[in-house]
């Protein structure tokens, strides 16, 4: 009766303490797991992959904030690396909120610098053939129209202040129906947006990296196949990484994937906790009843 | 182990093991970050804004049209600016009726806008996911068809109040509970994941970018 009267006395300071060990020892003592992929994110690579042959360009969409980065942020450089690797143009676009501007920024950045600015081909990576940056357009629902009707119309430059038009990936697309596929980044229900808007309305394919959190609620679409496949939080990210690894040779850091060992001990750890005190609030349940 | 040199990454350390220290207690320091982090925020926004709606969609086409002497080119900037300019009479009580405007303007808009695709895309399009067109027992998909038209028609059960629970009725919704709960479960699990994310995610910044001990 001690253990459990200790337990329910127990300072919650200790938790945090035993989650951030958690965390901490397999990050620093290099412990790896296997990541098994699952269809959603077998999915949303092969369609990704399919561009490939259609040569219709892909749009990386970092609709989040720096809140929920840790989850998004590797999606976004998995999915702009798998692009340059494939040959599939690429268009990087911050979203409809001020935020994403500045991730995708940094999801440019970082994978160019990885790869140093060349294919596992050999191939230099040249701006506006390979990929193009797109600019912050107020607006919300607008641009998604907008982008449907007249897509140079609605950007006119792209993030460098270019003219949209001079530049050769350009050449082919008019307007959201020469898209190959969206795939839109994102911790909050704009995702739902862009499939209302840019698939049902337009007949754009997409896709979904998504926060945990939300990855529940967007099974029922993958099931009517109206998103083409889904990264679910950190594990997805993870996912479509080790594809990467073992379909297109790429050797950079596994953002996510090396997550994956932290995030098992502290699962577990959860899980245990959680079964503890459920023990425990029926043990002194019962110890109350019995002194009553 | 490799230090940061920047210190950029020093200052984002710093804020990170500010916040952190809640989980100890409040503190001054705590609070410090938590107030960097609103303000930052907030100045990003509006810095985005400014250079990348303001200047280039207001500004620029406006003194383009004056000087060009382009009257046409300038009504038609100058109007949906007025139009925009008039959510700031929220600020003034007396004339803050005038901000109803825009805000009309924009719920027409996007009513008009929504309609038919949300409808297509969250009722009809879902409906159609749970239509059986033809069961083989032998395939596990038919199966878990099978199970998906039930939850659906037994949560819609549990939410169908015009009748009283009781009966057949009482039973499908008494079903249809335990699929929610199960919903629910699969939520919670989601969640726990994604917050021990946000944690790693700032681990990870620590031990790799800012110390270095990770590779």
């Amino acid at each position: 009766m001690k253990f459990w009267l200790f337990m329910d006395k127990l300072d919650r300071r200790w938790l945090f303490l035993a989650i951030g060990l958690s965390v901490i020892i397999p990050s620093i003592t290099n412990m790896r797991f296997p990541v098994t992929t699952t269809p959603p994110t077998l999915n949303l690579w092969n369609f990704v992959d399919s561009l490939k042959y259609t040569k219709k360009p892909l749009i990386i969409i970092c609709d989040y904030s720096p809140s929920t980065s840790p989850e998004l942020q590797p999606m976004a450089h998995a999915l702009f690396r798998h692009a340059l690797e494939a040959d599939i143009p690429v268009f990087l676009y911050g979203g409809l909120y001020t935020e994403g501007f500045g991730l995708a920024r940094i999801a440019e950045e970082t994978v160019l610098e990885e790869i140093d600015y060349q294919k596992a081909n050999g191939d230099s990576v040249i701006y506006g053939e390979d990929y193009v940056f797109l600019p912050f357009v107020p607006g919300g629902l607008a641009v998604i129209a907008g982008m449907g009707e007249d897509f140079i119309g609605t950007f006119r430059v792209d993030a460098r202040g270019d003219s949209l038009k001079n530049l050769p990936m350009m050449d082919n697309v008019r307007r959201l129906e020469d898209i190959g596929l969206i795939v839109d980044i994102a911790g909050s229900a704009v995702s739902r947006t862009w499939m209302v808007y840019a698939g049902t309305r337009y007949g754009t394919p997409v896709g979904v990296g998504t926060t945990a959190v939300s990855a529940a609620e967007y099974y029922t679409f993958l099931q009517t196949r109206q998103f083409v496949g889904m990264m679910g939080g950190m594990k997805g990210a993870a996912e479509y990484e080790e594809l990467n690894a073992s379909n297109l040779n790429i050797e950079v850091r596994k953002q996510a994937g090396i997550a994956m060992a932290s995030q098992n001990f502290v699962h577990l750890l959860i899980i245990f906790m959680v079964i503890l005190g459920n023990i425990s609030f029926f043990v002194l349940k019962r110890n109350k009843e019995r002194r009553l | 182990m490799q230090l940061s040199t920047s210190i950029w990454v020093w200052i984002a350390a710093f804020l990170t093991l500010t916040i952190y220290s809640f989980l100890y207690k409040d503190n001054p320091l705590y609070r410090f970050a938590e107030h960097v982090f609103v303000g930052a925020s907030v100045g990003w926004s509006i810095a985005i804004v400014w250079h990348m709606t303001a200047i280039p969609y207001i500004g620029i086409p406006l003194r383009d049209a004056f000087v060009q002497r382009n009257w046409p080119g300038l009504i038609y900037v100058a109007i949906p600016t007025l139009l925009g300019c008039l959510y700031f009479f929220r600020f003034f009580p007396k004339q803050s009726w005038l901000a109803r405007w825009p805000i009309a303007l924009m719920m027409g808009y996007y009513c008009g806008i929504s309609i038919s695709p949300s409808i297509e895309t969250n009722i009809f399009t879902q409906v159609q996911g749970t239509i059986l067109t033809g069961f083989n027992p032998t395939s596990l998909s038919s199966w878990w068809a099978l199970l998906l038209l039930i939850g659906v028609v037994s949560t819609l059960f549990y939410f169908f109040f015009s009748l009283k629970h009781e009966g057949i009725v009482g039973k499908t919704s008494r079903l249809g509970i335990w699929f929610v709960m199960i919903a629910f479960g699969a939520s919670f699990g989601y969640t726990v994941m994604a917050r021990v994310s946000l944690l790693i995610g700032r681990i990870q910044f620590l031990l790799h970018d800012w110390l270095g001990i990770l590779k």
